[in-house]
C-alpha cells in the first residue's frame, strides 16, 4: 500500500480481507425493498441523481445490516411510465416489503396508490408530497424526502425578504415554464403576499432578458428544461438580474450556466460541511467521482435507503406493518445537524438551505 | 446596565435557571485565568486544538497555560499513557479520503514536550484507544469505516476490522478485554474482542453515537448519541442495551463522555447546550447542568477525580468544574477549536 492510497482501494482491502469472516450467521430471511425508477432513456437528472444517492446508501445500508446477521435484497424494476401500478404490484407479489421510487410526481401516485392498498411502506425520492398528504393527519404508508414546493418557496421568500439586495430591486418578474401556469398563478399570490409587490407574469424570455438588468425575477419554471431554456435565453451565467427559484427548478443544472446572483432553497447541497454532511459528501464524491456532486435527489436516495433498513433493524417484527410503524414515529439522522422525522402525511421536514447569493457570486 | 435592559435581562436569567438543575450551583465563567485551587502542581492538561493545528499544555493549579506544542495536521483524539509520560494525539490532514503519511497519531513526551514517534492508524484517524498496559492502540478510521489495531512496539498495524459507517469513538475497557468502538451513520457499536481482534458484537444505539466510556468496574459502559439526545447504559456482560436516557435538553447534543472512579456519575458535554450534564445512573436522572464554555467536546477528569475538564471548542477555552460541588471553578484560553483533553500527573 502507497503512502496515498485510494480510499476505495483500502476500502476493498480491509472490507475482502475481513467482512467474510466476520458475517454472522444469518438466521432471518433477507428484507425485500422493491426500487422503481423509468427505464434510463427516460430517466432525467433528478432521478439519475437520486439512483445515484441510492447506489450509495445502498451499499452503506447493506452493510449495516450485516453487522446485525440481518440481509437486504434490492430489487429493481424498471417499468413503462403509464404502467407504474403493475410494476409496483409485481414487486409487492415477489415479497417487497418496502418499495422506493425514483419517480415523477404523476407515476408516483400510482405507486402511491399501490403501497397504501398492498400495506406497503413506498419512500418517495423525487416527488413530493401531495398537497392532499400535507394536510393529512392520518397515518400513511408513503413517505416523501423531496421538499415540497410550498416549502421552498416559504424559504426562498423568508431569505428574500430579509435581504437588502431585494429592496434594491423593487420590480418584479414572475417567470413561469410552458407547464408551470397553476404552479405560477400560486406563485404570483404567494409573492404578492409575501414581498408586497405584484409581479408581471410572462414566459417570455424576451421580457426575463430586457427587464432582467432592474428586476428581481422570481422563477416558477416546473423543470429543468423550461429552466435552462429561460436562462439560456436570457444570458445565463451573465444574465444582470436577481434570480429566486421558488421550486428548485434550477438545481439539476450545471453550475455554469447559473445566473450569478440565484437564490433557491434546497434539501441538501454538496458544499455543506457541518453536521457531517463533509464526510458525506466525501463519500459520494469517493464512489462516483471527484466531480459528482450529491445534491437534493441524490440526499433522497442516500438517505431512504438508510432510513428503511435502519427501521428494518429497529422494528420489533418483520413484517410492513412494523417497518411503517418505525418509519412514523422514528427519529433519523441525514447529517442535517438536527433529527428528521416524518409528519403524519409522510412528508419529511429537513431544514432546508439556501443556496446561490443574493448579492454577488454563483451558487 | 440601564432599566430596559434589566427588564429583558432578569426574566430570561430566572427561566434559564429554572431549566436546570444544576446551574444555580455553577459559576459564572470569568474571561480571566483562574486557579483551580485543589489541583496539585504537577497536574497538567494537554488540550488538542483542532484549528491552530497545536496541543495546550496547561498547569491546572494555577490554569495557565504553559506552552503550546505545534503538531503540523488537525488534531484531535487525545490521551495519556497510564504513567502520564506520553502523550497521544489523533492528525488527520485536509484530505479524509486519502490515507496519507501526515493520518497519524502521534506520541508526545511528556517531559521534553517534543514529538518523538508517528503510527500509522488508516485514513482520518479521530479518535482512539490505549490498552492498559500500553501495548496496543485502538483507532477508529472514520472514513474508511474501519478499526485499526497497532502494536505500539513494533509500530506494526495488526488488524484492520470492518465496523460500522463512519466510526467515531473509541474506548477500552478497564481490563483491557474489549474495544467498543461506535459509528455515526450506522448508529451502532461494534465489539472487539482484543484477545482475537475480531468484531464479535454489534449493538443498535440511538441516532449518531459519538463517544463511549466505560465504568471503572467494567460491568457498564455508556454511549452517547448526539442527534438522538441521549446516553445509552450499555451491560458490557452481555454486550446489549440497558436503556436509554434523555440529556440533551433544548438545543443540546451529547458528545464526549466519562465515568467518575466511583462510578456513581456519567458526565457528558452537551456541545450546542454550552453546559456539562451530569447524571446519576443508579437513579437514571440527570442530576446537574452546568453551564461551561461554548459547545463543549472532549471532557476529562483528574486522576483523584475531583476536578472535570472540558474543551469548549467555540470558546477557545477549558473549563474545570469541582466534581463535589458541581461549580465551575476556573477557566483558560487555549489555541483554536479546542477538541478533546487530556489529564497526567
Amino acid at each position: 500500500m502507497g503512502p496515498e492510497t485510494d480510499r476505495r482501494q483500502f476500502l476493498m482491502l480491509a472490507a475482502g480481507g475481513v467482512l467474510a469472516a466476520l458475517r454472522p450467521p444469518l438466521p432471518t430471511p433477507a428484507r425485500r425493498i422493491g426500487i422503481l425508477a423509468p427505464p434510463p432513456a427516460l430517466r432525467d437528472a433528478a432521478i439519475r441523481d437520486a439512483l445515484q444517492g441510492l447506489q450509495l446508501g445502498r451499499e452503506e445500508a447493506a452493510r449495516t445490516a450485516l453487522l446485525f446477521g440481518r440481509e437486504v435484497a434490492f430489487v429493481e424494476a424498471d417499468a413503462e411510465p403509464g404502467d407504474m401500478t403493475s410494476a409496483a404490484n409485481r414487486l409487492v407479489d415477489q415479497g417487497a416489503d418496502a418499495l422506493i421510487a425514483a419517480l415523477p410526481a404523476s407515476a408516483s401516485r400510482q405507486v402511491a396508490a399501490v403501497a397504501a392498498a398492498a400495506k406497503r411502506v413506498c419512500v418517495h425520492l423525487v416527488a413530493p408530497a401531495p398537497d392532499a398528504a400535507r394536510d393529512a393527519h392520518q397515518p400513511s404508508w408513503n413517505f416523501y424526502l423531496a421538499p415540497s414546493t410550498a416549502a421552498r418557496a416559504d424559504a426562498v421568500l423568508r431569505a428574500l425578504h430579509e435581504s437588502p439586495a431585494m429592496r434594491r430591486l423593487p420590480r418584479v418578474l414572475l417567470a413561469a415554464g410552458t407547464d408551470a401556469v397553476a404552479a405560477a398563478t400560486r406563485a404570483d399570490a404567494t409573492v404578492a403576499a409575501a414581498l408586497s409587490a405584484s409581479p408581471l407574469l410572462t414566459s417570455a424570455p424576451g421580457d426575463v432578458e430586457s427587464r432582467g438588468a432592474a428586476a428581481l425575477v422570481v422563477f416558477a419554471a416546473y423543470d429543468a428544461a423550461d429552466a435552462r431554456r429561460l436562462l439560456d435565453q436570457a444570458g445565463g451565467r451573465s444574465f444582470p438580474g436577481l434570480v429566486a427559484d421558488l421550486f428548485g427548478s434550477t438545481e439539476q443544472l450545471e453550475r455554469s450556466v447559473l445566473p450569478a446572483r440565484l437564490v433557491r432553497a434546497d434539501a441538501w447541497s454538496p458544499d455543506l460541511v457541518r453536521f457531517g454532511a463533509a464526510q458525506l459528501n466525501d463519500r459520494f464524491r469517493a464512489r462516483f467521482g471527484a466531480g459528482a456532486e450529491m445534491r437534493g435527489p441524490a440526499w433522497a436516495g442516500w438517505f431512504a435507503a438508510k432510513i428503511v433498513v435502519e427501521a428494518t433493524l429497529r422494528a420489533r417484527a418483520q413484517d410492513a406493518a412494523a417497518l411503517a410503524e418505525v418509519l412514523r414515529v422514528a427519529r433519523f439522522d441525514g447529517h442535517q445537524g438536527k433529527p428528521l422525522a416524518f409528519a403524519p402525511g409522510g412528508e419529511l421536514l429537513p431544514p432546508l438551505h439556501i443556496a446561490g447569493s443574493l448579492e454577488s457570486g454563483g451558487s | 446596565m440601564n432599566r430596559s435592559s434589566i427588564v429583558t435581562v432578569l426574566p430570561l436569567a430566572l427561566a434559564m435557571l429554572s431549566m436546570h438543575p444544576g446551574a444555580g450551583a455553577a459559576q459564572q465563567p470569568s474571561t480571566r485565568p483562574t486557579a483551580s485551587r485543589s489541583a496539585p502542581a504537577n497536574e497538567l492538561l494537554w488540550v488538542s486544538n483542532e484549528e491552530s493545528r497545536d496541543v495546550s499544555v496547561v498547569r491546572a493549579a494555577d490554569m495557565k497555560e504553559l506552552a503550546r506544542i505545534a503538531v503540523g495536521e488537525r488534531p484531535r483524539g487525545i490521551r495519556a499513557s497510564a504513567d502520564g509520560r506520553r502523550i497521544f494525539v489523533a492528525l488527520s490532514d485536509e484530505h479524509p479520503n486519502q490515507e496519507s503519511g501526515r493520518d497519524a497519531i502521534v506520541v508526545i513526551d511528556a517531559a521534553s514536550r517534543r514529538i518523538v514517534a508517528r503510527h500509522k492508524a488508516g485514513t482520518d484517524p479521530e479518535q482512539f484507544g490505549l490498552s492498559p498496559d500500553g501495548r496496543r492502540l485502538y483507532a477508529a478510521n472514520e472514513d474508511a469505516g474501519t478499526a485499526s489495531v497497532t502494536d505500539l512496539r513494533s509500530g506494526r498495524v495488526m488488524a484492520t476490522l470492518v465496523v460500522g459507517i463512519e466510526p467515531e469513538g473509541v474506548a477500552v475497557s478497564p481490563d483491557g478485554r474489549w474495544v467498543y468502538i461506535t459509528a455515526e451513520t450506522s448508529n451502532s457499536v461494534s465489539v472487539l474482542d482484543t484477545k482475537s481482534n475480531t468484531i464479535v458484537a454489534n449493538m443498535l444505539v440511538d441516532v449518531r453515537p459519538r463517544a463511549v466510556a466505560f465504568a471503572p468496574d467494567g460491568r457498564r459502559a455508556y454511549v452517547t448519541a448526539e442527534i438522538g439526545g441521549t446516553v445509552s447504559t450499555i451491560d458490557v456482560g452481555g454486550h446489549e442495551v440497558l436503556e436509554t436516557l434523555d440529556v440533551a435538553g433544548a438545543g443540546g447534543k451529547p458528545v464526549g463522555v466519562v465515568v467518575s472512579n466511583d462510578g456513581r456519575r456519567v458526565y457528558i458535554a452537551n456541545g450546542a447546550g454550552n453546559e456539562v450534564v451530569v447524571v446519576d445512573p443508579a437513579s437514571r436522572r440527570v442530576v446537574a447542568r452546568i453551564p461551561v464554555g461554548r459547545r463543549p467536546w472532549g471532557v476529562a477528569l483528574s486522576p483523584d477525580g475531583r476536578r472535570l475538564y472540558s474543551a469548549n471548542g467555540l470558546s477557545n477555552d477549558v473549563s474545570v468544574i469541582d466534581t463535589r460541588t458541581n461549580r465551575v471553578t476556573g477557566r483558560v484560553k487555549v489555541g483554536t477549536r479546542p477538541w478533546g483533553v487530556a489529564v497526567t500527573r
